[in-house]
């Protein structure tokens, strides 16, 4: 069922205003050609191409795309990626419209993926992906009033993700093989740890020196790239979403020039360093248990986690 | 330290052999990916490869590939290029490159580079 089916259900609004949220939420869905235009996914050539290879054969532009190649395909998946990410979900249309207020919708949005949850488990939906560590999504939308977590579930199918995900209950977490563990251990050892933190003092003194920070930033979204890989390795769903976080933060700011990335970094350097911690403490967990599981038990740790994770969210929405 | 400059313009080799040299390295100098390799053959002790995205002959992908294919080097590799996408950052990581400089840049970011790859930790 699908979220928008639920509010009717509930009787929280009237099938009126659910089709004026959807037809909001389908215009805030921005061009794709827009998107890899703003985004310098493409040169200027080979969108005018598109675009006019799309109008003379009267296709849409996916398939333009799709069929005459002038991009990579990587491109298309990129540019769909952010179109997804920049869409706004329905719950955010409904608050805009007035139509249901923050908190109803964040108690019914709780509600509703905890009946979705039950329906898909009863069901065994055939859906492939673990989403995320335990009771995570649900949590995050408690401590933040995070309305756009439900993405996946309430977008209208042009834009849904193909891999649309699964909640999951704290048994998902499985151990990893020795194997995994040993060359995830030895990707994020002590030196990468090190690495990371003299990288953030080196932007620090940069900062304060009005040196070149962009070269640095490069680095560290290296170094974001090949963690994430190491983390997707092992499982470990809270470094990958944290990293996840980071690295869509990181490309942004590839436009940036060095004086705004001063600006950036200063205010945001304290969340980078306690990412990173966040990030060797799970490491070390894995290590040690052969999955994360320890700290989602720990529910002084699990607050603090998802505090700080929300705090990265709210950093890549703005 | 001795360095493998890989660069098909003499005027950047001169300007990274400078900053170099004025820290106690020591650079060598490669026009492309092709000569590189004879270079590092020739010069078993160069303990960083600093490598242009762009040459003719073999460029830097191209050299990157074929060290994924015959391993004839493990020195650490940074990229230098003018190039700033993140997916070129992500293409070069995929190819085995250590480290990514982005043209043009100061001895002070170089150095910090070098220590950021080879440790002094």
């Amino acid at each position: 069922m699908f979220f928008g089916s639920y509010l009717l259900k509930e009787k929280l609004i009237t099938e009126d205003q659910l089709l004026r949220a959807v037809s909001a939420q389908h215009e805030s869905i921005p061009s794709l050609i827009k998107v890899i235009q703003d985004n310098n996914l493409a040169v200027a050539k080979d969108i005018v191409s598109v675009i006019v290879s799309s109008y003379e054969k009267r296709k849409d532009i996916v398939n333009t795309i799709r069929e005459e190649k002038e991009f990579d395909v990587s491109v298309l998946e990129k540019a769909q990626s952010i179109q997804n990410e920049k869409t706004k979900t329905l719950g955010e249309c409904l608050v805009e419209l007035g139509f249901l207020d923050l908190n109803t919708l964040n108690k019914h949005l709780t509600d509703y993926l905890s009946i979705k949850s039950e329906f898909t488990e009863d069901n065994n939906v055939n859906e492939v992906e673990v989403s995320s560590p335990p009771e995570i999504e649900e949590n995050i939308q408690i401590v933040s009033g995070d309305i756009t977590q439900d993405k996946n579930n309430d977008k209208p199918e042009a834009v849904q993700s193909p891999d649309s995900k699964k909640d999951v209950q704290l048994d998902d977490i499985s151990e990893k093989n020795e194997q995994d563990i040993k060359r995830y251990t030895n990707t994020f050892n002590d030196q990468l740890l090190k690495r990371l933190n003299k990288l953030c003092d080196f932007i620090v003194e940069s900062c304060q020196s009005g040196g070149d920070i962009a070269n640095l930033f490069s680095s560290l979204y290296r170094d974001v790239s090949v963690l994430k890989s190491s983390s997707t390795l092992v499982g470990s769903k809270s470094s990958e979403k944290l990293l996840e976080h980071w690295e869509f933060i990181l490309e942004d700011m590839f436009n940036m020039n060095n004086e705004q990335l001063k600006e950036w970094f200063e205010s945001y350097i304290g969340l980078l360093r306690g990412s990173i911690n966040y990030l060797w403490e799970i490491r070390e967990t894995i290590s040690e248990n052969k999955s994360e599981k320890a700290l989602w038990l720990n529910e002084q740790w699990k607050e603090r986690f998802l505090d700080h994770y929300n705090k990265i969210g709210a950093l890549r929405k703005s | 330290m001795k360095v493998l400059v890989v660069d098909d313009s003499k005027a950047i080799f001169m300007m990274v052999s400078q900053m170099l040299t004025e820290a106690n390295h020591t650079a060598v100098w490669a026009e492309d990916g092709s000569k590189a390799i004879e270079v590092i053959a020739e010069n078993p002790d160069v303990e960083l490869i600093l490598l242009d995205w762009n040459m003719p002959v073999m460029n830097g992908p191209e050299f990157l590939q074929k060290n994924l294919d015959d391993s004839f080097t493990s020195v650490p590799i940074m990229m230098m290029t003018t190039e700033n996408k993140p997916a070129y950052i992500k293409e070069a990581l995929s190819l085995g490159a250590t480290e990514y400089i982005m043209k043009p840049f100061t001895s002070d970011i170089l150095f910090n580079k070098i220590d950021l790859v080879c440790g002094g930790f």
